[in-house]
C-alpha cells in the first residue's frame, strides 16, 4: 500500500492542514486509489531558509504494512499433540531440555575434589532442585556408604569430646552396646557389691576402722571409769567429770573432798583429756584410710565385672584401634567410679536417681554413652543426599545444646547435635543459596568447613567472647561432602564478584535455562510435564486442548514464541487452578476453557493497579491521546512489573527543539528519575542525529525530552525509538498520529532493536484504546525483531482480525517515522541530499537553519556566538527564540 | 502393744522419739517412727533429753570439753545451754519435717534428766502403750543401754532402732518370729506397717532347732491360712548370729520386727552383727 502526501498548498480536495490519515495504513490488500491529501505543516518561518517551492507529491512506499493476525500469536493445534488427554501420557520424571546444566551436575558430582562444589543457577520454581536431587540420588545408589561418626566422652579432658569413625551401622551398635553394658553393670555391680563376699570384706573394713575409733573411745571410757572419771557426750564433743558409782559427782560433794584428792582427780582428767584429744584427732586420718581401702575393694570387684561387660564390645570392635582405646579408657573410668552404680552418694545413702530410670537417661551414666552424629544403615546402599531447608548455623554445622540446672547452663558431649554437614558427610548436601546467605554466620561457617575439610562446631557467642556458660570443644570431624547450592543468577554473579572464596569453592556452574526451544519434541515433553503435575497433585486429566493452551501459555511466559518457559511452579499453579475451575464447572477433565479461565482469573486478581491506571487515562487525569496528530508528541510504552504479573502502560513523551550548543536535555535524567539505560538510549539517539544530519554543518541543536506525568523512575532504552521520533517530529514539524504508540530501542544507525515485554506493552495500549473506543486507526509500532516474541491475548488478536487495531513491525526508525507521520523518510540522492519534501530533508533543513543562525550569531557577537555554539544557549527560552 | 490397743479401742499411746542433742539423728529412724505413728493413727512425742549430768559437770571449775576435732575448750552451763538449744531445734525440725509429709501430729517436750529416766517418765505419763524410737543410730556399745531401756521403761511396748548401716525404709516388712505364740500380734503389727508403707509382709521363722522350726512352720501355716497374702520365707535353722544377720540383710526388708533378747537381737554385745548388717530399721518388741 502507499501513503500519498499532497503538497500542502495543493491538496486535491483543496483542504489544507489535514495530514495523511491513518486509514491509509489500514490493512487493505491493495493500494489505496484515493490519496489522502493534506499539507504537512512545516513550521519554517525563517525567510533565510529556502522555501519549499514546488514540492513534488511524494509517494511513500508502504513496505511496512500491519502484521496479519496470524503473526500475533502462535497457536498449538491440539490434534498435533497426538493424544486425547494427559491420562494417556507417561508423566515426565525430570527436566526438559537442560542437557548442559545436567552435564555440569554430572561432572561436579563425579569430580573427587573438595573445591569442585556446584552452584545451580536458574529461575525459581523451575524444578531444578527436584531434578538435581533425583540425579544425585540415582548416582549415590550403589556407592559404598560412608563412615558413621560418633562423639564419646574424653575421660581425660571432658570438655573436649572425642570423635570416632566407625563403619556404617557400627556406631549405632556401639551406642546400644554401651547402654547394654551399663545396664548390665547396673544390675551386676550392685549384685556383686551386695554379695556375701563383698559385704563381709566391706564390713571388715568398716568395722576395722569404726572399731578402731569406737574401741579407742570405749577403752578410754573404761580407763576413765576405772580412775573414777565419767566421759559424757556433749553437742560439740566429749566432757569428763569425776564419777562415783557410775554417776557424776555433784560439785558440792567434790568440793568437800581434800584438796590433794581433788588435785589428783583434776590431774587424771587432764591426762585423760589429752588422750581423748589424741583419739579424736586420729579420726580424719582413719576415715581417709578407710575410704582408700573401700575404694580399692570396690575397684577390685568392679574391674572383674566391668571386664566381663566390655569383653564382647571390645571383641566386636577389635579392628578399630580408636574404639578399643576408648573402651579401655571407659572401663578404667568405670572402675574408678564404681560407686556410681551403687546408688550411694545421696543423703543417707538414697540413690541420686530413682532406679526406674534406664541407663541411657540416668545422669550418672551419661559419661559412658555414645552420641551418634549420623546413623547409617549397616546394609544401606549408597551415599547420603541431604537437603537442608533451614540452613541456620546450628542446622548446618551442628550445635552444642545446654540444659539449665540450678540456674546454670550445663552441657556435655551428649548434647552435641548434628548438623546437615554431619548427615551429608560422604555424600551431597543441597542448600538454597538465598536462605543460606540470610542466616547469620552460616555462609562463613560453610566455607570454613569446606576449606578446612572438617566439621568444627563453633558457637558464634564463644567466638565473640559473649558466652558465659560451660561449653565444649568437640574434636573436628573430617568432612567429605559435595555441596550443591541453588540460587538465581543474581546471587551467583554477586557472590562471584564480591566473595573470592566462592569461586574457589564452587567451581562447577550448572546453569539451568529459563526456557527451552519449542519443538515438536519439547511440546510433547511439556505435555508429559503437565501429566506429572496432574499425577503429583492428584488432579483431573487435562485434555489435548487444555494442554495446547498450556503450551501456548508456556510460550507467553517465556516471552518468546520459539521458546517454552520451564517455570514449573507457575505452570503447576495454572494447572491446579484450572483443575479447580473444571471442578466448579462439573467437568471430569480440565479443558482449554478452564486453563483460559485460570489465566484470566490470575490476571484479574492482580489487575487493580492496571485498572486504576486505565481509569486515570480515561478520565483525562493522565494525558494520553489516542486520536489526532501532534508535533513533538508521541505515545511511548512501558511495562510495570508487580509481583508475578506485569502490565503495559502508555506514556506521553514530548520533545521540543531549538538552536543550541548541541545537546539533548533528558529531563528524566536531570531530575534523577532516569536510569542509566534510559540515558544511554538518549545518547544513542543523539548520536544518530549527529551522524545522519550533521555531516557538513555543526549540530546547533538543543532538544528537551520528557515522559509527561511520570513521577517515578524511568529506565530501559525501549523508549529511545519513540523519543527519537518525537525529536524528528519536532525538527521536521511533522505531526505524529496519536493513535499509535511506539516501543523499541534504536541504535546509532537508526535500526530498531528488540525490547522486552512487547506483549504486555501492546496489550496495555490496546486496553487504553479500547477503553476510549477503538477507531480502527490505532495500533502499536514495534521492532521487527520482536515479532518472534508476540504471544498476544486473544482479544487483541481478534481486534486486529477485525481491523480495529494494528501492530506494525519495522526495522528502521525511518519506517517507524513514515508510519507515524505518513510522510516518506527519503534517502540521500547522488547530490548527497535528501529529496525535497521528505521527512529527512525537513529535518536536515531545520538543522541547517539552526547552524546558519548560530554562525551568524557568532559573527555579530563572537563571544556570544562561541557561547551559543558551545553551550551559551541553555535555557528553553533561548532555543525557542532561535526556532521561532 | 499399740496394735492391740488400736484394735481394742483403748486409749492409745504415742511414738516417743528420744532425741539426744549430743548425737545426730538417723533419718531412717525418724521415717520409721513416722511410719509406725501413721500405721497406728498415733502421734509423735519428740523428747529432747539434755543429760542432767552434763550440767553438773559444767559446774566444776575445771570443766572442759574435747571437741570432735580434737580441741579442748572450756565448758560452762550457759554454753551448754546454748549448744543444747541449738541442737534441739535442729532435731525437732527434722522430726517435724518427717512427720509433716505423712500428716502425723508432733508434740515436743524438753527434759533435763538422765536419758533412760526421761524416757521412762514420759512413757509413764503418756500411758502404757507407747513405742519408743531412739533417734540416733545405735552403735555396738549401745546394746547395754538398750537393755536398760527395756528394763526401765515399762510404759513402752517396743523400741525402734537402726544400726549404722541403715539406709532405707523401702521394701517389705519382715517379721521374725521366734515364739509362735507371738505370731498373731506381731503379724498384725507387721501388716499394718506394710499397709502404711504400701508394701508386703514376709514372715521368717527363727529357731536353732530344726524340729522346732518345722513345728513352727506348720503352726504358722495354720495361722496364715490359704488366703493370706503374707509370704512365708524358707525356714533354716540358725547356726550363728552373723549368718542370721546376713540372711536378714539379703531379704532387703524395709522394716524388721523382732523380739528383743532372742536369737535375732540378743540382749548384749551379741546384737552387734545384726545392728552392723541391717540396712533397715528394727522394731524391737518385748
Amino acid at each position: 500500500m502507499f501513503f500519498k502526501r499532497a503538497n500542502r498548498d495543493k491538496g486535491r480536495d483543496g483542504k489544507a492542514g489535514s495530514p495523511v490519515s491513518f486509514e491509509a495504513a489500514a490493512p487493505a490488500a491493495v493500494p489505496q486509489p484515493t490519496p489522502q491529501p493534506g499539507p504537512v505543516s512545516v513550521a519554517v518561518a525563517d525567510a533565510d531558509v529556502a522555501p519549499e517551492v514546488g514540492l513534488p507529491e511524494i509517494v511513500v512506499a508502504a513496505s511496512h504494512p500491519p502484521l496479519p493476525a496470524s503473526d500475533l500469536r502462535w497457536r498449538v493445534d491440539p490434534k498435533s499433540l497426538g493424544f486425547r488427554s494427559t491420562a494417556e501420557l507417561e508423566p515426565s520424571s525430570g527436566l526438559i531440555g537442560q542437557e548442559r546444566a545436567m552435564k555440569a551436575i554430572a561432572f561436579g558430582a563425579s569430580v573427587k575434589a573438595r573445591d569442585f562444589n556446584i552452584f545451580v543457577l536458574g529461575p525459581p520454581a523451575s524444578g531444578k532442585s527436584t531434578a538435581v536431587r533425583a540425579y544425585l540420588e540415582a548416582e549415590a545408589r550403589g556407592r559404598p556408604e560412608p563412615s558413621e561418626w560418633v562423639y564419646v566422652n574424653s575421660f581425660k579432658t571432658p570438655g573436649k569430646p572425642r570423635a570416632l569413625a566407625l563403619p556404617p551401622g557400627r556406631g549405632v551398635a556401639l551406642a546400644k552396646a554401651m547402654v547394654g553394658a551399663v545396664e548390665e553393670l547396673m544390675g551386676s555391680l550392685p549384685a556383686v557389691f551386695d554379695s556375701e563376699e563383698y559385704q563381709a570384706r566391706r564390713r571388715a573394713i568398716d568395722e576395722e576402722f569404726r572399731a578402731a575409733q569406737e574401741d579407742a573411745l570405749d577403752a578410754l571410757s573404761r580407763r576413765a571409769g576405772d580412775q573414777g572419771v565419767a566421759v559424757l557426750r556433749t553437742p560439740m564433743g566429749f566432757a569428763m567429770a569425776p564419777m562415783l558409782d557410775g554417776k557424776v559427782v555433784k560439785p558440792e560433794v567434790f568440793g568437800a573432798l581434800p584438796e590433794s584428792m581433788r588435785r589428783d582427780v583434776e590431774a587424771k582428767i587432764e591426762a585423760l583429756q589429752k588422750e581423748l584429744e589424741e583419739v579424736l584427732s586420729r579420726a580424719p586420718r582413719l576415715e581417709k584410710a578407710r575410704r582408700a581401702k573401700v575404694t580399692a575393694l570396690n575397684g577390685e570387684l568392679a574391674r572383674r565385672v566391668a571386664r566381663a561387660a566390655f569383653d564382647d564390645i571390645e571383641a566386636a570392635n577389635a579392628d578399630l584401634p580408636d574404639v578399643v582405646g576408648y573402651l579401655a579408657a571407659a572401663e578404667a573410668d568405670l572402675v574408678a567410679h564404681a560407686s556410681l552404680f551403687l546408688g550411694e552418694g545421696g543423703e543417707d545413702g538414697q540413690p541420686v536417681v530413682a532406679a526406674t530410670v534406664g541407663a541411657a537417661h540416668d545422669p550418672r551414666f551419661r559419661r559412658y554413652m555414645v552420641n551418634v552424629m549420623a546413623a547409617r544403615e549397616p546394609d544401606g546402599d549408597g551415599t547420603p543426599v541431604i537437603e537442608e531447608a533451614n540452613p541456620t548455623l546450628g542446622n548446618l554445622i551442628g550445635r552444642v545444646e545446654h540444659i539449665a540446672q540450678m540456674g546454670a547452663l550445663l552441657t556435655d558431649f551428649l548434647l552435641i547435635k548434628p548438623g546437615a554437614l554431619h548427615r551429608a558427610n560422604g555424600g551431597a548436601l543441597l542448600l538454597d543459596a538465598r536462605k543460606l546467605l540470610q542466616q547469620p554466620f552460616a555462609w562463613e561457617a560453610l566455607k570454613r568447613a569446606l576449606k578446612a575439610g572438617e566439621i568444627r562446631i563453633d558457637s558464634p557467642l564463644d567466638q565473640m567472647g559473649l558466652a558465659a556458660t560451660q561449653s565444649l570443644e568437640p574434636e573436628p570431624i573430617p568432612l567429605d561432602v559435595k555441596v550443591v547450592l541453588f540460587g538465581d543468577r543474581e546471587i551467583y554473579y554477586l557472590l562471584a564478584a564480591y566473595d573470592p572464596d566462592f569461586r574457589r569453592l564452587f567451581k562447577v556452574q550448572a546453569d539451568f535455562d529459563d526456557s527451552v526451544d519449542r519443538t515438536a519434541g519439547s511440546e510433547r515433553d511439556y505435555a508429559r510435564l503437565v501429566a506429572a503435575i496432574v499425577a503429583k497433585h492428584a488432579l483431573k486429566p487435562v485434555d489435548a486442548a487444555g494442554v495446547a493452551r498450556l503450551v501456548e501459555e508456556g510460550a507467553r511466559l517465556a516471552a518468546d514464541r520459539e521458546k517454552l518457559s520451564i517455570e514449573i511452579g507457575r505452570l503447576a499453579d495454572i494447572v491446579r487452578e484450572a483443575d479447580h475451575w473444571a471442578g466448579v464447572a462439573g467437568r471430569a477433565e480440565t479443558g482449554a476453557a478452564d486453563v483460559e479461565r485460570a489465566i484470566s482469573e490470575h490476571i484479574e486478581r492482580a489487575s487493580r493497579l492496571a485498572d486504576r491506571m486505565r481509569e486515570t487515562i480515561g478520565r483525562g487525569i493522565v494525558l494520553v491521546d489516542v486520536e489526532g496528530e501532534k508535533v513533538g508528541q508521541i505515545n511511548g510504552l512501558s511495562v510495570i512489573q508487580l509481583g508475578d504479573t506485569a502490565f503495559g502502560r502508555p506514556s506521553r513523551i514530548t520533545a521540543r527543539v531549538r538552536m543550541g550548543p548541541g545537546r539533548v536535555t533528558d529531563i528524566e535524567r536531570e531530575v534523577e528519575l532516569g536510569g542509566a539505560l534510559h540515558s544511554k538510549g538518549v545518547m544513542i539517539l543523539w548520536g544518530f542525529l549527529a551522524g545522519r544530519y550533521a555531516e557538513t554543518v555543526p549540530l546547533a541543536l538543543s532538544a528537551s525530552l520528557v515522559f509527561e506525568q511520570s513521577y517515578g523512575g524511568v529506565d530501559g532504552d525501549s523508549a529511545s525509538a519513540a523519543e527519537l521520533c518525537a525529536i524528528l517530529s519536532a525538527l521536521a514539524d511533522l505531526p505524529i498520529r496519536q493513535g499509535l504508540a511506539v516501543t523499541g530501542s534504536v541504535n546509532q544507525w537508526g535500526e530498531m532493536q528488540a525490547i522486552g515485554g512487547v506483549n504486555e506493552k501492546i496489550e496495555g495500549f490496546f486496553d487504553v484504546c479500547r477503553a476510549k473506543g477503538l477507531t480502527g486507526r490505532q495500533g502499536v509500532v514495534i521492532p521487527r525483531s520482536n515479532v518472534q516474541h508476540l504471544m498476544l491475548r486473544s482479544d487483541v488478536v481478534a481486534a486486529v482480525e477485525a481491523g480495529s487495531f494494528a501492530v506494525h513491525a519495522v526495522a528502521t526508525i525511518d519506517a517507524a517515522f513514515e508510519i507515524l507521520t505518513g510522510v516518506g523518510a527519503g534517502a540521500r540522492g547522488r547530490d548527497g541530499l535528501f529529496p525535497p519534501g521528505t521527512a529527512n530533508r525537513r529535518v536536515e533543513d531545520r538543522l541547517t537553519l539552526f547552524a546558519e543562525r548560530a554562525r551568524r550569531f557568532a559573527v555579530k557577537s563572537p563571544e556570544g556566538a562561541d557561547k551559543g555554539l558551545e553551550g551559551g544557549v541553555r535555557g528553553p527560552e533561548g532555543g525557542d527564540r532561535g526556532s521561532a | 502393744m499399740i496394735a492391740h490397743v488400736a484394735e481394742a479401742g483403748e486409749g492409745r499411746g504415742r511414738v516417743v522419739v528420744r532425741l539426744d542433742p549430743a548425737r545426730q539423728p538417723s533419718r531412717v529412724v525418724l521415717a520409721a517412727a513416722v511410719r509406725v505413728a501413721e500405721a497406728f493413727q498415733s502421734e509423735i512425742e519428740s523428747l529432747v533429753v539434755a543429760d542432767r549430768q552434763l550440767y553438773e559437770l559444767a559446774m566444776f571449775p575445771f570443766a572442759a570439753q574435747v571437741t570432735h576435732a580434737g580441741r579442748v575448750a572450756p565448758l560452762s552451763a550457759e554454753k551448754l545451754d546454748r549448744e543444747i538449744a541449738t541442737a534441739a531445734s535442729v532435731l525437732v525440725r527434722a522430726v517435724r519435717e518427717a512427720a509433716q509429709r505423712a500428716g502425723v501430729t508432733v508434740h515436743v517436750r524438753f527434759m533435763r534428766e538422765e536419758p533412760v529416766l526421761a524416757v521412762a517418765r514420759t512413757c509413764a505419763e503418756l500411758g502404757p502403750w507407747n513405742v519408743v524410737a531412739l533417734a540416733e543410730p545405735l552403735a555396738a556399745g549401745d546394746a547395754a543401754a538398750l537393755r536398760r531401756l527395756f528394763v526401765s521403761v515399762t510404759g513402752a511396748t517396743g523400741v525402734i532402732v537402726a544400726g549404722p548401716a541403715a539406709r532405707d525404709t523401702a521394701g517389705p516388712v519382715i517379721v521374725a518370729i521366734e515364739e509362735i505364740d507371738r505370731l498373731p500380734p506381731m503379724l498384725r503389727a507387721a501388716e499394718r506397717l506394710a499397709a502404711a508403707g504400701r508394701t508386703e509382709t514376709r514372715l521368717l521363722l527363727v529357731s536353732d532347732d530344726p524340729p522346732t522350726l518345722e513345728w513352727m512352720e506348720d503352726q504358722a501355716r495354720l495361722v496364715l491360712g490359704d488366703a493370706s497374702k503374707v509370704r512365708l520365707e524358707p525356714s533354716l535353722p540358725v547356726r550363728d548370729a552373723a549368718e542370721l544377720a546376713e540372711r536378714l540383710r539379703r531379704l532387703a526388708g524395709g522394716f524388721l520386727i523382732a523380739q528383743f533378747g532372742g536369737l535375732v537381737v540378743p540382749a548384749g554385745d551379741a546384737a552387734r552383727p545384726i545392728l552392723a548388717a541391717l540396712r533397715c530399721p528394727l522394731f524391737l518388741v518385748r
